[in-house]
């Protein structure tokens, strides 16, 4: 009896001790599920039978709640002005807690990036998620991010006359198209004279010669990616800040692959003709940034 | 000699237990301070709010590029003037502390912040949440999350008519 006894305790404090585990975890079916609908939303598989019926959603507010199919549409309508956008997988926080009044609640904390699709304007944006469970499924969501630079870039989007418009949205693709080695894409762009100088010094004599530049650099860095930092359009005359990001895993100019990561930014003058075609590209940047972060050292002269 | 194994037995399930860590707190010193700090930049009084900082600690606002305390507190202090009055609904705001996988101490807040500009009269009303990082009882990293669009424009327009009435007065 007295067996038993000791027998039911232990299995006691054995029980009390996993449920007092379930306070907090990292790891639940909960949090597989908001992963779930992170990864829906990243491939817009949007997917309503994640939420109860009566869930309620509320993005920035605390008393405009949308119901399940009214967030879906939000999101969709948004999907409009980007060209890309989702959760990066990097240094992203998933938690889920049990609160004193019993509630369940996953919290996450994941960067957010988008290119605008009307200029190709990279913006990145932490955003913090949290969902209520009941059952499995999710009743409350509530999201805070500050969308403030979107905002902005898609008024003075607005504030663009058409014909700048148009222009902007040339640029978007070229940045695409540097980005993705699209020889298609820069040819729907460009006129087969383009020509480019770097630094003021003509490096570029034709559209095919370029479309050469691009593959060569994508062949010693085949994730090189351009973003649009910022751009100014003043007639057919456009002045874009751009950033380049890359990591050097092929034969760059004869040299082997160094296996670096590389960043640097510079500006371009376009000229487009009356067509909205680019016909001549200025590039002003430092030579010597992409080099030296690949570990080239300049030496004296001898 | 059995019930002997079975004590023990439940003796070594017993400490286990105590020994498990209590990960999650709806309430602690830390959640008092971060409290405390709230209540500081409430009222303004910027010596307090500043002193449950360490001294390295950085402030992450809707960004991933952090500030240091100093300049959060001029930005502060350059902004809250133009509020005639500002704070978080204690009824709606929400508090808890967790101690995570890697023994790190994190106090989230969540809570209605209101107000209303000086200037202008208008009122403003958006959610905020605060997630932020104790070690020792002091804030090493806080990260602050709230949707700044309606806030900003709101400044534009007390700095518009303070720039249209600098216009009439010369």
């Amino acid at each position: 009896m007295k067996k038993l006894l000791l027998l039911g305790l232990a299995a006691i404090l054995f029980v009390a001790c996993q449920q007092q585990e379930q306070r907090y975890t990292q790891q639940s079916p909960e949090i597989d599920t908001v992963k779930k609908l992170i990864k829906n939303y990243n491939d817009k598989t949007y997917d309503t039978s994640i939420y109860a019926d009566s869930s309620k959603t509320f993005y920035n507010t605390k008393d405009k709640g949308m119901s399940p199919t009214e967030t879906i549409a939000y999101h969709q309508a948004n999907d409009a002005n980007y060209s890309e956008r989702g959760f990066l997988d990097k240094d992203q926080e998933y938690e889920m807690v049990k609160t004193d009044d019993g509630q369940t609640w996953v919290n996450c904390w994941l960067d957010w990036k988008c290119t605008l699709a009307t200029n190709g304007k990279e913006i990145m944006i932490p955003i913090h998620l949290t969902y209520q469970f009941i059952d499995g499924k999710v009743v409350r969501e509530v999201g805070m991010w500050d969308p403030t630079e979107v905002v902005l870039s898609l008024m003075q989007m607005d504030a663009m006359t058409a014909d700048e418009k148009v222009i902007a949205e040339t640029l978007a693709k070229g940045a695409k198209a540097w980005s993705t080695n699209d020889a298609d894409l820069w040819k729907s762009i460009t006129v087969p004279e383009l020509v480019r100088y770097d630094n003021g010094v003509k490096t570029v004599n034709n559209q095919a010669e370029y479309i050469e530049v691009i593959k060569a650099n994508h062949a010693a860095m085949p994730d090189l990616k351009i973003a649009i930092d910022n751009l100014t359009i003043s007639g057919n005359t456009a002045y874009v800040n751009w950033t380049a990001t890359g990591t050097n895993t092929g034969e760059f100019m004869g040299n082997p692959a160094t296996g670096k990561k590389v960043k640097f930014s510079g500006m371009a003058v376009w000229q487009l003709n009356s067509d909205g075609m680019a016909v001549r590209e200025d590039v002003y940047s430092d030579p010597n940034a992409a080099a030296m972060q690949l570990g080239y050292t300049l030496a004296p002269p001898k | 000699m059995k019930k002997l194994l079975l004590l023990g037995l439940a003796v070594l399930l017993f400490a286990a237990c105590q020994q498990q860590t209590q990960r999650y707190f709806a309430e602690s010193a830390e959640t008092k301070t971060l409290e405390a700090g709230i209540a500081a930049y409430e009222s303004g009084d910027w010596d307090q709010w500043k002193s449950h900082f360490a001294d390295t600690a950085k402030i992450y606002v809707n960004s991933n590029e952090p500030m240091t305390v100093d300049a959060r507190m001029a930005q502060f202090k350059q902004t809250t003037p133009a509020w005639a009055d500002y704070g978080f609904d204690k009824e709606k705001s929400y508090i808890e502390m967790v101690l995570d996988k890697e023994d790190e101490t994190w106090v989230y807040f969540w809570g209605p912040h209101n107000g209303s500009m000086k200037a202008t009269g208008k009122k403003l009303s958006f959610p905020v949440h605060l997630a932020v990082q104790f070690v020792d009882g002091k804030i090493v990293e806080e990260h602050v999350f709230f949707d700044g669009t309606d806030m900003n424009k709101a400044m534009e327009e007390v700095a518009a008519m303070q720039a249209e009435k600098e216009g009439e007065s010369e």
